[in-house]
């Protein structure tokens, strides 16, 4: 278990220096919600979005809901994503999200599968959702396997978006949904 | 190299052949293998460059969501490649991420210095490559890969190099050995004539031509080359023949020498002459044989030819008992063909005859060959070398000049062969009247000289000399009758009266005629005197000259000549008078003496003749001369003797115009005695142009009657010294008549001469001799005088004698 941490406490040092997860840290308890930031912006790299999406100002980041990371997104603010500024957004009902190219969902039973449906295929947001019963809504899904961060993904739904996932994204993943699946 | 050298052309052949295959064989196999090898490094690297690539790619997403088991299932699909060893990620700090071991044997762990993305190859090849997230590098990838299958690979390919090397050995054995006959066989036919050529010195013999190539060309080269050998060889042969037949019969002694001083040959000649038989005897033992007075020369000859290569000529006598074999030995040094001495040959002539003839020759040379006594030119040396010996030793030496009295009337009386025994017995008695160490020479005809050396005094030569005249006085006999000769000698002493051979023989010389002067038979010592006269000769001699040249100082004297019986002028004898400028006339008996020696009677006698004959043409022109008088001109012995004597005398009258029934010409009886026969030819010439002949002097000459008998001469003129003691000696007075008697015997006129009494003219008258020319009758006058005598006596008529 201990391995399994330290090995996730030296994911990439870059990492550690955008999150400040400095060295003492890492070897102090790291909180889940760290991780999960550390992670989500390491999934923006592996996201490919159309070119229109890419035709704005800033990457935005935008969160549904309470905020189920502990404030550590504000780590991603000053970082580019394609180059582009990110900028972190709360929003409160779907239809403010249409601009955003990150969708954190925190509480994802309150969100109608339909209308996420049709926001995602109108507008190409990748959706991150916690756990792993609401696949269905989150494109990406931290799920907690044996005390690691791990990922579930539903490629359907990706595909739906018009986004497309890097190989590699995939192998790491531990699930991945299909429309066969 | 020395080894390399020594090996036959045929291994050397093969070895290269060899040697170059497989060295071809190994390195082209050699630069293969190395390629390959380097090309498969290459491609297997470059292979897994990107395949690391890609597994780096791959593993961007497992190192940053920490997916270990995703990553090291990308590094099993590595072990596609079964030589890949191992393989590690490294995260971004350079701690391994992940590792995966393909073997089981010799696990390592992963290098620490994770961070370089250098590729090092050794054994094995290590390839780093970066995993790279968004242009930002997060963990690297290492992999290592074996070669020991390139190795192994390596090791087969060598394996097989080997092998093929071996093959090729052995083809390249095969094509070799076959090339090696080929090219050697040729060769070896080529060495196989040689050496049979070489032994049995055969050079007719030919190398078989097998091939058409270079080499076949080679044969034929050879075999030309043998033709011209052979040639070559018949050319020596015929040569050396020739030589051989040369040298045997050579008249030369031919002989070779070596380096090592050996005879290494000698024809049949040189044994003959050296009397050496055996060759190979040493040059050494040779030149011993030659005479000790001649054998340092040789040997010197000999060594300066060995050291200085100079040719030489030497003459050498050889011993044999009492005889001496003169030879001469020339020698020079042979050169082979490449220059270098390798001995010397030369030729000995025998010159034992020729050496002979030459000191028979140089006997001649230095003596008299009928009395034995040194002739002139030795006794000329030993005079020479007796004058230095004395001024050197402060002695004396006398000089005696001995000359026959009358000689030359014994020899014509008896004859040549009479006069040579003469000549025997008066040497003989010359040289036991002096002592051993005197010389005594002839000279000349009778002419003798001799040497005394270590004279004390005068009266010592005196001595001697009265010896001399005694012993020769005393008679001769020959051809059985006795015959009494004497002899004039002048004397001369040295270094008193000269010092030098010639001032003496002059002296000598000048002393004898004072004897002879004297009357003969005594001795005379020279003295100032008798220089001076000469002396006065020589002046006279001079100016002769310079007035023959001047023509001007010479006059003709003209003494009449009458009919003793009625006084008539019946001629007159033309006489020379000299009249030097400024100096009183000189005598005839001075001069005449004087230009007969000196042979200037020549001209003068020309002149003479020519200015009589132009002064009596003239007379006759003026009807002066008498038709039947005659002009007698003297003609000396030297014109006498002149071929060109008739010539000039027709040229004079022819020029002068002169009638030659008018001239007469007078020859002394010793001039027509010098060559009887020769002079009875001139004398005909004479005639025969019409010239009348008169013999002067007669009586003085011992002129035998059988001559005169043969004369053409027309007058007698009997000599003053007669008549001159007419009528005191009855002995002149009887020989007187008897030469009128004979005369008119002979019909010949006769003239008597040097009349001064009227008692001898009467005495002369009463013998009945024609005609008369003294001072009684008249003295020489010069032409004008002549021309109012005979004037005078055509018109007084007779005068009274």
């Amino acid at each position: 278990m201990a391995k399994g941490w330290r090995q996730i406490c030296f994911v990439p040092t870059f990492a550690a220096l955008i999150f400040s997860c400095m060295v003492p840290v890492c070897h102090a308890e790291l909180k889940t919600h760290q991780i999960k930031a550390a992670y989500l912006y390491q999934i923006s790299k592996f996201v490919f979005w159309p070119a229109e999406r890419k035709q704005v100002d800033t990457f935005q980041v935008c969160q549904l809901g309470p905020d189920s990371y502990g404030g550590t997104l504000q780590k991603m603010v000053g970082r580019t994503v394609f180059n582009k500024p990110v900028t972190i957004q709360s929003i409160s009902s779907l239809q403010q999200a249409q601009s955003c190219h990150l969708l954190i969902i925190s509480d994802p039973k309150s969100v109608p599968s339909d209308s996420l449906r049709k926001l995602v295929s109108e507008h190409s947001v990748l959706t991150v959702v916690d756990g792993s019963k609401h696949w269905d809504i989150g494109m990406v899904s931290f799920v907690l396997e044996k005390k690691r961060v791990r990922l579930h993904i539903n490629l359907s739904l990706a595909k739906l978006s018009g986004l497309t996932f890097a190989a590699n994204l995939l192998e790491v993943a531990s699930e991945i949904h299909t429309d066969k699946k | 190299m020395k080894l390399i050298r020594l090996l036959h052309l045929r291994t050397k052949l093969i070895a290269s052949i060899l040697l170059t295959s497989v060295l071809a064989v190994v390195l082209t196999s050699l630069a293969l293998v190395s390629y390959d090898r380097y090309y498969q490094i290459k491609n297997v690297s470059e292979d897994m460059r990107i395949l690391a690539d890609v597994v780096a790619n791959r593993s961007t997403a497992a190192l940053v969501f920490a997916d270990t088991h995703q990553a090291e299932a990308n590094l099993i699909a590595l072990g596609e490649n079964p030589n890949v060893i191992m393989a590690c990620i490294y995260d971004s700090g350079g701690e391994v991420f992940a590792l995966h071991h393909f073997t089981q044997l010799d696990q390592k762990p992963c290098p620490v210095n994770a961070s370089s993305s250098a590729m090092t190859i050794d054994d094995n090849i290590e390839i780093f490559a970066p995993i790279e997230l968004d242009g930002l590098v997060v963990g690297s990838l290492y992999i290592d890969l074996s070669l020991l299958w390139i190795n192994n690979r390596w090791q087969q390919q060598i394996q097989f190099i080997f092998i093929v090397s071996l093959l090729v050995i052995a083809l390249a054995f095969m094509i070799a050995r076959y090339l090696q006959q080929l090219l050697i066989k040729p060769i070896q036919k080529i060495t196989s004539t040689a050496r049979t050529i070489s032994e049995q010195q055969d050079y007719s013999l030919r190398a078989e031509r097998g091939v058409k190539d270079e080499l076949g060309d080679m044969v034929d080269v050879f075999n030309d080359m043998l033709s011209k050998i052979q040639q070559e060889n018949d050319r020596l042969g015929a040569s050396e023949e020739k030589f051989r037949q040369l040298s045997t019969v050579s008249p030369v002694g031919i002989f070779q020498v070596d380096l090592e001083h050996k005879i290494t040959y000698v024809n049949n000649r040189w044994s003959q002459i050296t009397g050496m038989e055996q060759p190979h005897v040493s040059l050494e033992n040779w030149l011993s044989r030659i005479r000790i007075q001649d054998r340092r020369r040789a040997l010197k000859a000999w060594s300066a030819l060995m050291q200085h290569h100079q040719d030489f000529v030497v003459e050498v006598g050889f011993e044999k008992g009492e005889d001496i074999t003169w030879s001469i030995i020339e020698a020079s040094v042979l050169h082979d063909g490449k220059g270098e001495v390798y001995g010397y040959m030369g030729a000995i002539s025998d010159i034992t005859d020729l050496k002979n003839a030459q000191l028979q020759m140089e006997t001649l040379a230095f003596f008299d060959p009928l009395t034995g006594l040194s002739n002139r030119r030795l006794f000329i040396d030993r005079l020479e070398k007796a004058v230095s010996e004395s001024r050197r030793r402060s002695t004396f030496i006398a000089l005696l000049f001995i000359d026959l009295d009358q000689f030359k009337r014994i020899n014509d009386s008896l004859g040549h062969e009479a006069g040579d025994q003469l000549l025997v017995e008066i040497a003989r008695r010359l040289e036991t009247s002096v002592r051993e160490s005197d010389t005594v020479s002839r000279i000349g005809g009778d002419e003798f000289t001799v040497l005394l050396s270590d004279i004390d005094s005068s009266n010592g030569v005196r001595h001697i000399c009265e010896k001399i005249l005694t012993r020769l006085g005393k008679p001769i006999a020959i051809n059985n009758q006795e015959v009494i000769t004497t002899v004039s000698i002048g004397i001369t002493l040295g270094p008193s009266d000269g010092d030098t051979g010639s001032t003496l023989m002059r002296n000598a010389d000048m002393a004898m005629y004072q004897a002879k002067a004297m009357g003969r038979n005594n001795y005379q010592f020279f003295s100032e005197d008798m220089n001076q006269e000469m002396m006065g000769y020589l002046e006279i001699e001079k100016n002769l000259r310079a007035s023959i040249k001047a023509q001007d100082e010479f006059v003709i004297f003209y003494q009449p000549k009458t009919n003793l019986s009625d006084g008539e002028f019946i001629g007159a004898e033309a006489l020379i008078r000299w009249l030097p400028k400024g100096k009183d006339m000189i005598s005839p008996d001075r001069f005449i003496p004087i230009a007969e020696e000196s042979g200037l009677i020549v001209p003068i006698g020309k002149w003479v003749l020519r200015e009589s004959c132009m002064q009596i043409k003239r007379l006759i022109d003026l009807g002066v001369w008498p038709e039947h008088a005659k002009v007698a001109v003297n003609l000396s012995a030297r014109q006498f003797s002149d071929p060109e004597l008739i010539h000039h005398i027709q040229e004079t009258l022819q020029l002068t115009g002169c009638p030659v029934s008018i001239l007469e010409l007078e020859i002394t009886e010793s001039t027509l005695m010098g060559d009887v026969e020769s002079a009875i030819l001139t004398m005909r010439h004479i005639k025969e142009i019409g010239i009348s002949i008169a013999i002067d002097d007669f009586g003085t000459g011992y002129s035998s009657l059988s001559y005169l008998k043969r004369f053409p001469i027309d007058v007698l003129k009997v000599d003053r010294s007669f008549v001159m003691d007419i009528p005191k000696d009855r002995n002149d007075m009887e020989i007187t008549a008897a030469v009128i008697a004979m005369a008119h015997k002979l019909h010949l006129k006769v003239v008597a001469e040097g009349i001064e009494t009227q008692a001898q003219l009467d005495f002369l008258k009463d013998n009945h001799c024609e005609y008369g020319q003294g001072y009684y009758i008249a003295k020489p006058m010069p032409m004008e005088q002549l021309e109012a005598y005979i004037g005078g006596q055509l018109l007084v008529g007779l005068p009274s004698v």
